[in-house]
């Protein structure tokens, strides 16, 4: 039975005992992120025997994560929202990887996998299209920027930024923008997260991408850099390829159960 | 194996170039991400036979390779 978790009281005993030897998860959460959950109405949990599913509720889905012991089955589940579930593993987590099969059984469809791949620091950029250039945009920009985010992204696994969330960014110099494209980006260790890179379809294969990620080195002082990327993508896959990325060992899949949306 | 090189083992296969012993701000810092965090922490749990609980997971106990044992050691 799913509950909505009104207070970290009603919480912290659900969580108790799951995190021991042999618990497979696809996240830890800290106690700050559950009390910014608690105190936004959006986490709800499902205790069973053998583990914890815990669900965020976003605007039109919701999120899983889950604890779950090794050897244990998931008990029957039923949503009344499209639910995402993404798991990423390296090649040495095989029981993570295994746990896989029971989500599918469970009627978890899988959308796409992700790979992760970086790039160096220092490494030295390609040489840009003349005419072309990106600027690092405005907080102005947001409705056009957000449009573009909504237009050229999943909505469900797309991982894009709440407006807020798109905002703080605007103002803290994390996107690069250039007419009808976007390049969103993050801190990552030792450098940054490359999180959105995305051009609008009439003005693809122009260079505006790779205008885009010349602004992004030059902004981040060409540090390194890390890139999630859909395996089911050979136009991102080769551009990142062609810029110096490389995987490094992180692969993710994400599924989707529930009502469409 | 002395707890310092398992864990040692753990951490430098989780997150390689990282130079962990000469570091005091791991998560501070954002030298571990959480994708690491989760890697870590699990191994930890597996290899050390120890159960951790939410409020263990502090930046203050995984900023360092000392802060880790330290953990690992209250909690055996």
């Amino acid at each position: 039975m799913t509950a909505q978790i009104k207070d970290y009281a009603q919480l912290s005993p659900l969580l108790a005992g799951e995190l021991k030897p042999g618990v497979l998860t696809n996240t830890l959460l800290k106690k700050e992120d559950y009390l910014r959950e608690i105190a936004a109405g959006s986490l709800f949990a499902e205790k069973f025997p053998g583990g914890l599913l815990l669900l965020r509720r976003r605007e039109g889905y919701q999120r899983l994560n889950f604890y779950l012991q090794r050897g244990a089955s998931l008990p029957p589940l039923s949503f009344s929202l499209p639910t995402v579930l993404e798991i990423a593993s390296r090649p040495r987590d095989q029981a993570l990887r295994d746990s896989e099969a029971l989500w599918e059984q469970a009627g978890f469809r899988p959308l796409f996998s992700r790979q992760r791949m970086a790039r160096p620091e220092g490494l030295p950029p390609l040489p840009g299209r003349e005419g072309l250039s990106a600027h690092v945009a405005a907080e102005e920009e947001l409705p056009a920027l957000e449009r573009l985010l909504q237009e050229c992204f999943d909505p469900l696994a797309g991982c894009l930024p709440t407006r807020e969330e798109l905002r703080e960014d605007l103002q803290n110099g994390n996107v690069i923008s250039l007419p009808g494209g976007i390049l969103h980006m993050g801190k990552a260790p030792g450098g940054t997260e490359l999180r959105h890179l995305a051009v609008t379809p009439s003005l693809r294969r122009q260079g505006a991408a790779q205008a885009l990620f010349a602004a992004y080195l030059l902004h981040t002082e060409n540090r390194a850099s890390r890139v999630w990327v859909r395996t089911d993508n050979p136009p991102a896959l080769g551009f990142y390829e062609k810029n110096g990325y490389t995987c490094d060992g992180w692969t993710s899949r994400v599924y989707t159960a529930g009502k469409e949306m | 194996m002395e707890n310092r090189e398992k864990l040692m083992e753990i951490l430098t296969e989780a997150c390689p170039g990282v130079n962990f012993e000469g570091e005091t701000a791991l998560i501070d810092d954002g030298i571990l991400e959480s994708l690491d965090i989760v890697a870590i922490v699990t191994e930890i749990m597996d290899v050390f036979g120890v159960e951790l609980n939410v409020d263990d997971l502090l930046p203050e106990n995984f900023n360092s390779v000392d802060a880790m044992l330290e953990l690992i050691e209250s909690r055996k």
